[in-house]
């Protein structure tokens, strides 16, 4: 039987400030991209789906039985990647895994298969008796990706997995999501556009707390298809333009810079966009 | 001045000072209390007489007034004797008036005979100098025997017209008598350098190295730096114990009285008062502590861990305290404990007696070899620390015994396991070093015992004589030599008294007399001893047929170790426990807060009640380790002080425990007050830990901990008895509760 997540009207005040409003959404197996800006309520929905905060109402089950009654049961499925890196600087890699498989339940059998396993996909076999401490951003992020997979668990969450890393170690980080994905509900929550438009099978807009949109990429981009339109501008025009239609992109081209905005109706003096749409664009539609 | 406030205000430093403080504030007002409220009260009134004019009518006032008290004390004890009571305590029979009375006017009486004869001590002194001259052995040529006894008398001529005078001295005498400060400042200067060298480990030596200042000058402000930071260190201690010895003193009276005036210092050559002396004490310390603190640097930067240097500084010291502890100053090896790292660290041993150092025959005065040895070695260690400071960077990374380890600790996978216990209890021990708080309580615990040999009083010498005869199981044999006893003692002073009687028809002298009644009053002891014990024959005959495992058993040993007389030590073994849980516990969820490690840990399987369930189970190893040690300090002292014979005989052969109404060896009755104790403190521990997880960083919970505990237990055991209702000081010591 396929993996069904499931939040109903799930809502999070703090006082009197709406963090998440009414969320509703089903998930079964595949990778769900999250966007939304700062403060939009992503974290809150994550918090709410690993049990670290209280939701205000609604209910969360995961195959038609409410997470908190699970509790141990529902963490055990769980693997999750915080946007903070909290790790033990003075353990070695290694030892911060073995530490991890022990609070996620994971048989000592099971610990040495899948940390060697994990360490090797991300490359981090080499150095896994080094103090954390002496890592970089980047292999930290790898190391937590390996504690989120420990246990193979059956909903993967990952808080901004590629915050901090070069493009190279972003390509690869990426490229072990979708590898790992396979039966999986990922929920990927990011700032960073073009992670989610690569991998993620859906995309789930947030803004101020309520859900706007929930599609796949290329549903998501056909709705901005006619929505783009461009001028060409010198410098002095440029700041202006930002000023008046701040949803926009600069690109340089060889004839000069070109400003192209996302909207329901072409501005004056602008001109449809020959750029094919792409997610960003949609992410600027909505924000 | 960035260096100094980086050093200063280092978290790692102001914990270590607090622990310092108040684990030096203990063992200090521990030192330095009285033995009992009249006698302080006593002195009290004593610093009031002192203000009297006439000294010289006071003093016979007090004289007078001493004479009548001892024979009155004579008259009640006789009384007691004739009355059949087997322990004599004169306290019972005099009223705290009395008493408070008493010891006033006897501190007087010694004192102002100490003033009066200190100017013949002086000339006996020399005196005896002269004498010695005429000794062809000690005076030859050349020998630092003659080189010896001309210096003493030349210095003691020199003070022979400083004029001493009585004042209030018991907090000098308790300042100087007290032993503790010199290693605790060794934990300070030792965790400063740790903090001055961070620069290391953060990668930033190379930077600092690069900069205009940053060689010589650097090393020359770092010297600076030691020394006021000794000079900070011992002086945080140093008013700490002015301050309780002074409260406990009524204050420090007139400080500028000859130090000579305090007969603790009567052979002391200084020319200088009383304040000046104390300033000199600790100035020396302070010199001495920063020569220990750029050694350890020069230690430090020279080697790329901190384990070797840590090392060969303890060995260092070690040596060298043995050394100084041990030798004999006029002996072939006295140079060696005066030109000593340590000698200006233990100032106040070499300040407050005279003596003679052998350098190359020639006599030098111990204090001049302490003052040179500081001096010297603080030049030439600083000189070569500025030097050092011109030393290129060396690679910075892991020393290589951790490497060594870090290979070692991967090679075995001794980490692979997955037992949540094991995880914590390294995370706890290594990562947030509580293993070094552990290590503490051990040094702590050994250096607070107190092995000094017993001085028994007469009866409870006979007491100990008797039961090396007699322990083991009562019997008839037993019972029969008891009741010869009891007659033998009987005949010995009825035919003392006989003497006595005799004696006093024919005006016999005083001292016979004296000595006649000195020997009854023993007979008399004696005899009530063995009817006391034949007593105990019987009881525990009748003990035995109701079914114990009754036999005689040492009682001395379990009164120290349980009984009325244990409360001193049960107090500063709670108090120690209780500021070393604070200690080691604060800290049991500050690193996951420090680390943000909560966002990992929390959503796992086993992240909520488990997770609690494990740290519950680390703080209880911890709380048993910590309590363990100090049991089995305690449980040592005991035993080699008084011994704890006939542990396995049931608990009612003892007074202390004869209203038990079920049957037990006293060993268990032993274990399950220890087990009570330990729960009893294992329930301070989880509050600690409470406050732990409320608390952001270590700092806090150690604050909120020790208001909480700490605060209360610390005035309570400094004599603020109103607020044993907030304090679970009592409670802890749980044996105080039970009786």
């Amino acid at each position: 039987m396929e993996n069904v997540l499931e939040f109903k009207n799930v809502s999070k005040y703090y006082g009197q400030k709406k963090a998440l409003d009414d969320f509703s959404v089903v998930l079964t197996p595949g990778i769900y991209g999250l966007l939304g800006a700062n403060g939009a309520g992503k974290s809150t929905l994550l918090n709410l789906l690993t049990d670290s905060i209280k939701r205000t109402s609604g209910e969360i089950t995961f195959n038609r039985r409410e997470i908190l009654k699970m509790g141990a049961e529902f963490r055990e499925k769980l693997g999750y990647m915080p946007q903070k890196q909290g790790m033990y600087e003075h353990y070695s890699g290694e030892r911060f895994l073995y530490y991890m498989a022990t609070l996620k339940g994971v048989n000592k059998k099971q610990a040495k298969l899948q940390i060697s396993e994990y360490l090797e996909l991300v490359g981090l076999e080499k150095d896994a008796h080094r103090k954390l401490g002496g890592y970089s951003g980047g292999m930290k992020q790898r190391l937590m990706f390996c504690c989120a997979l420990l246990g193979n668990p059956e909903i993967l969450i990952l808080d901004e997995p590629t915050a901090g890393l070069d493009p190279e170690e972003r390509i690869k980080i990426r490229n072990y999501i979708s590898e790992m994905a396979k039966d999986k509900i990922v929920i990927l929550a990011t700032h960073v556009v073009s992670d989610i438009e690569c991998i993620s099978s859906e995309i789930m807009f947030l803004k101020e707390g309520k859900l706007l949109a929930k599609d796949t990429p290329e549903e998501l981009i056909k709705y901005v298809d006619d929505k783009l339109f461009s001028i060409k501008c010198g410098r002095d025009e440029l700041k202006s333009l930002i000023e008046k239609y701040p949803k926009g992109t600069v690109q340089q081209r060889k004839e000069g810079l070109v400003y192209t905005v996302v909207r329901e109706q072409c501005p004056e003096g602008f001109e449809k966009s020959s750029n094919v749409p792409n997610l960003e664009d949609v992410y600027l539609y909505w924000f | 001045m960035g260096e100094f406030a980086r050093v200063f205000t280092d978290k790692r430093i102001i914990m270590v000072s607090l622990i310092i403080l108040v684990l030096n504030g203990l063992m200090f007002f521990n030192s330095a209390k009285y033995d009992t409220s009249q006698e302080r009260a006593g002195y009290l009134v004593f610093v009031d007489m002192l203000e009297i004019q006439n000294k010289e009518i006071q003093y016979e006032r007090a004289l007078q007034h001493v004479n009548d008290w001892n024979e009155k004390n004579a008259e009640y004890f006789n009384k007691a004797i004739a009355n059949g009571q087997y322990e004599y305590n004169y306290e019972d029979y005099f009223s705290e008036n009395e008493m408070k009375e008493y010891y006033a006017n006897a501190i007087y009486v010694d004192k102002y005979q100490y003033v009066m004869a200190y100017g013949e001590h002086i000339d006996y002194v020399i005196q005896n100098s002269e004498n010695m001259k005429k000794s062809d052995i000690l005076y030859s040529e050349g020998s630092f025997s003659k080189d010896n006894i001309d210096k003493t008398q030349k210095d003691f001529e020199k003070i022979k017209k400083i004029k001493v005078s009585m004042g209030n001295d018991r907090w000098i005498e308790k300042l100087v008598n007290y032993e503790f400060v010199e290693y605790l400042v060794l934990i300070l200067i030792v965790i400063a350098v740790i903090v001055i060298l961070d620069e290391r480990k953060k990668g930033l030596w190379e930077t600092v190295y690069a900069t205009k200042y940053g060689r010589s000058i650097l090393a020359l402000k770092r010297v600076v730096l030691l020394l006021s930071f000794s000079f900070v260190g011992v002086a945080m201690l140093a008013v700490e114990n002015i301050v309780i010895a002074a409260n406990l003193s009524d204050g420090i009276g007139d400080v500028f009285r000859s130090i000579q005036s305090v007969s603790l210092f009567k052979n002391v050559t200084l020319e200088a008062n009383i304040l000046q002396f104390v300033v000199l004490m600790y100035l020396w310390k302070v010199v001495s502590l920063s020569v220990i603190g750029m050694l350890f640097f020069i230690l430090a930067t020279s080697i790329k861990s901190y384990i070797v240097p840590i090392f060969l500084l303890f060995v260092t010291l070690f040596g060298e305290i043995l050394l100084y502890k041990t030798l004999s100053a006029t002996s072939v090896f006295g140079p060696l404990k005066n030109i000593n790292i340590v000698s200006g660290l233990f100032s106040q041993d070499v300040m407050k007696s005279y003596g003679n150092v052998n350098v190359f025959g020639k006599a030098i005065n111990s204090y001049n070899c302490m003052i040179v040895t500081a001096v010297v070695l603080f030049i030439l260690l600083g000189v070569l620390l500025i030097v050092s400071g011109r030393r290129k960077p060396f690679l910075i990374g892991e020393s290589i015994a951790a490497r060594v380890l870090s290979r070692i600790s991967y090679k075995l996978k001794l980490y692979r396991h997955n037992s949540m216990l094991i995880h914590e209890m390294h995370k706890q021990l290594w990562i947030v070093r509580v293993l070094i708080v552990c290590i503490f309580m051990v040094l702590v615990s050994v250096m607070t015992m107190n092995l000094d040999e017993v001085k028994y009083g007469y009866s409870d010498y006979v007491y100990n004589q008797y039961m090396d005869l007699l322990e083991g199981k009562a019997n008839l044999e037993k019972k029969m030599y008891l009741k010869n006893e009891v007659a033998k003692w009987q005949n010995k002073y009825d035919a003392t008294y006989l003497e006595l009687d005799n004696l006093m028809q024919e005006e016999g002298s005083i001292y016979q007399i004296n000595a006649l009644q000195k020997k009854m009053d023993q007979y008399m002891l004696s005899v009530e001893i063995t009817k006391e014990l034949e007593g105990l024959s019987d009881k525990l005959a009748k003990l035995k047929e109701e079914g114990y495992n009754a036999e005689f058993v040492n009682e001395i040993g379990y009164n120290n170790y349980l009984g009325e007389k244990s409360y001193d030590i049960n107090q500063k073994t709670t108090m120690i426990n209780m500021l070393f849980v604070v200690f080691a516990v604060s800290g049991i969820y500050a690193y996951e807060n420090s680390q943000n490690s909560k966002l990992l840990t929390y959503p796992t399987k086993y992240g909520r009640t488990k997770f609690v369930i494990v740290k519950c189970a680390s703080v209880f190893i911890i709380t048993l380790f910590i309590y363990t040690v100090s049991s089995i300090s305690v449980l040592y002292e005991i035993n080699y002080k008084y011994g704890l014979s006939g542990i396995a005989a049931d608990a009612q052969s003892l007074y202390l425990f004869e209203d038990l109404n079920f049957k037990c060896p006293i060993w268990v009755v032993i274990i399950v007050i220890h087990v009570m104790k330990l729960l009893l403190l294992y329930g301070m521990s989880l509050v600690v830990m409470f406050i732990s997880s409320k608390s952001k960083n270590v700092v806090t919970a150690i604050l909120v901990s020790s208001i909480i505990f700490m605060l209360p237990a610390l005035l309570v055991y400094m004599g603020y008895e109103q607020l044993q209702t907030i304090s679970v000081l009592d409670e802890l010591m749980f044996t105080e509760k039970w009786r």
